[in-house]
């Protein structure tokens, strides 16, 4: 097959076509999209245009009506789980409310990935646990329980577990929801220097402008299910789609009365 | 009319998509146990541990109070037919026999649906709802392998034993009513206890508890499973998780019972 990605060329995350329905609803209608080694992807849009579902179809979560993502040139949603799990242990996510383990301690979530996925002692883990906590700024926090801590800290503690087995990709579901603008600016700050440092490949789903114009080297939007724009921070400036145009300006579309459908919700 | 068989229909439709989704589940873990013995993390003994010591240590001082307590319930019963023909001392043989075959496995399986089943369906419900069961599978971890079986052999282990431990004290809840009510003395009370029960009592009681052990897990993780909708959601499914759990011990026990009593 021609393009069959390998570990030095080619895009490391493919999304081919699209598609996904929940009910009689489509979510996704043949959403296509590349993300390149190296590169921070910001995937925009309102609520409930599909970006979350796409970023869940991504890492393998559900399975789409039809299309292809492919990891690294494989195609998850033809293969096994097991096979999907041998990618995962390439990518962190990060998850909207940091989805930390409640009845464990930080040190003990950040390290439940070391202590499955590999046989170090726990001697080392520890002290890995410790080093990927003081990355995000929460070092000596090991013993506290997720319960303790602030939404913004929870955040922090996710991102060092989602660090823990040094990943290729990173993923963040809505770094900032929740978060007061210092906090998910400092967010923000923390991602920019993974990148300097690391020279990760992240994908952030947002719709922050903020975030956005702080981090995104490329930009993909969506609207309604559909990519409205796929470029850079410069193409989205620049583009004359109204739908791009009522997003940066946060001015929500002219609403359209429709007689019949207010005649049918007054007299339901 | 067309409105109630559609009703009917959608209702039918929703239960078989959970009978099928339950049957996963036991497919799942029934070939994640045959496995685990050969993988590296095994049966993941601290978390195991960890569970048996919830489910079982800490239910002991409820069941042995409610255990003592049906002892003494059966004797008291029993106690005021027995009277008519003055055969008082065999409430000793029928509380020792109703506890070994019946009430002690029962009882006990129920107060552990209720407090652990439950809490079960809570957790796994709760942690559904907040991400953690998705956290969990793109850590490439299985949370079937995770979460479920610890807490199944847990139960497995645990409600044989406090099986054994509700059979005793409720034994001793009828010997006080023996004693104290029907001036039956300790030894005598004990002596026709012991040469009441069989071992088949004891045995066909402690293989139940197994079963029970294992439809009280496999109920309150599957219910966990199934929580959406937030905080009521995993309010319904914990709910759920205790009446069908409940509803499904009775039935096993029809069961056993039939298997170990109907040839006698």
């Amino acid at each position: 097959m021609a393009g069959r990605a390998t570990k030095d060329n080619g895009p490391l995350i493919e999304v081919r076509d699209l598609v996904v329905e929940r009910g009689d609803r489509r979510i996704l209608d043949g959403v296509c999209l590349t993300i390149e080694r190296g590169q921070t992807t910001v995937i925009l849009g309102g609520s409930g245009c599909g970006k979350s579902t796409l970023l869940r179809h991504i890492v393998g979560l559900d399975r789409p009506l039809a299309g292809q993502v492919l990891l690294w040139g494989q195609d998850i949603t033809a293969l096994p789980e097991a096979e999907v799990n041998v990618l995962r242990r390439k990518m962190g996510i990060l998850f909207q409310g940091g989805a930390l383990f409640n009845s464990m301690t930080v040190g003990e979530n950040v390290a439940l990935p070391l202590r499955e996925h590999t046989a170090l002692p726990d001697s080392t883990i520890q002290i890995m646990v410790r080093m990927k906590l003081g990355l995000v700024g929460l070092g000596g926090f090991e013993e506290y329980l997720p319960s303790a801590l602030s939404g913004g800290m929870r955040k922090r503690a996710g991102l060092a577990r989602a660090l823990a087995m040094d990943p290729e990709i990173l993923f963040f579901d809505e770094p900032s929801a929740g978060l007061d603008p210092i906090t998910a600016a400092g967010l923000d700050e923390l991602i920019l220097r993974l990148r300097r440092t690391f020279h990760m490949t992240i994908v952030v789903v947002t719709h922050e402008l903020p975030s956005l114009f702080l981090i995104a080297e490329k930009v993909v939007m969506l609207g309604k299910g559909n990519v409205v724009l796929a470029g850079t921070l410069d193409d989205l400036r620049a583009s004359r789609d109204e739908r791009v145009q009522h997003f940066l300006e946060r001015r929500p579309p002219a609403e359209v009365a429709d007689e019949d459908e207010i005649l049918r919700i007054l007299t339901r | 009319m067309k409105a109630l068989l559609g009703a009917i229909g959608r209702r039918a439709l929703a239960a078989r998509e959970e009978v099928a989704e339950a049957a996963r589940l036991v497919n799942e873990t029934a070939a994640l146990l045959r496995r685990a013995p050969f993988t590296a993390k095994g049966f993941r003994r601290p978390s195991t541990v960890f569970q048996m010591v919830k489910v079982g240590v800490e239910s002991i001082p409820i069941a042995v109070l409610i255990a003592f307590c049906v002892g003494m319930i059966l004797a008291l019963q029993a106690a005021t037919q027995l009277r008519r023909f003055g055969a008082t001392l065999y409430t000793a043989d029928l509380v020792g026999i109703t506890l070994t075959r019946e009430l002690g496995p029962l009882m006990t399986a129920i107060i552990i649906a209720g407090r652990s089943g439950s809490a079960m369906a809570a957790e796994i419900g709760t942690m559904r709802v907040s991400e953690e069961l998705d956290a969990l599978k793109v850590m490439a971890l299985n949370p079937v392998d995770f979460l479920v079986l610890p807490r199944l052999v847990a139960l497995a282990v645990m409600l044989p034993c406090l099986t054994i431990l509700a059979d005793v004290v409720g034994i001793l809840g009828g010997l006080a009513i023996g004693n104290l009510a029907l001036d039956i003395t300790v030894a005598n009370y004990l002596a026709q206890t012991i040469r009441a029960i069989s071992l088949k009592d004891i045995f066909s009681g402690l293989v139940k508890s197994v079963a029970f052990g294992v439809i009280v897990g496999m109920v309150g993780c599957f219910m966990g499973f199934r929580a959406e909708g937030g905080a009521e959601g995993v309010g319904r499914r914990t709910t759920a998780s205790v009446v069908v759990g409940i509803f499904l011990l009775i039935i096993a026990d029809l069961f056993f019972t039939a298997l170990f009593y109907l040839a006698e």
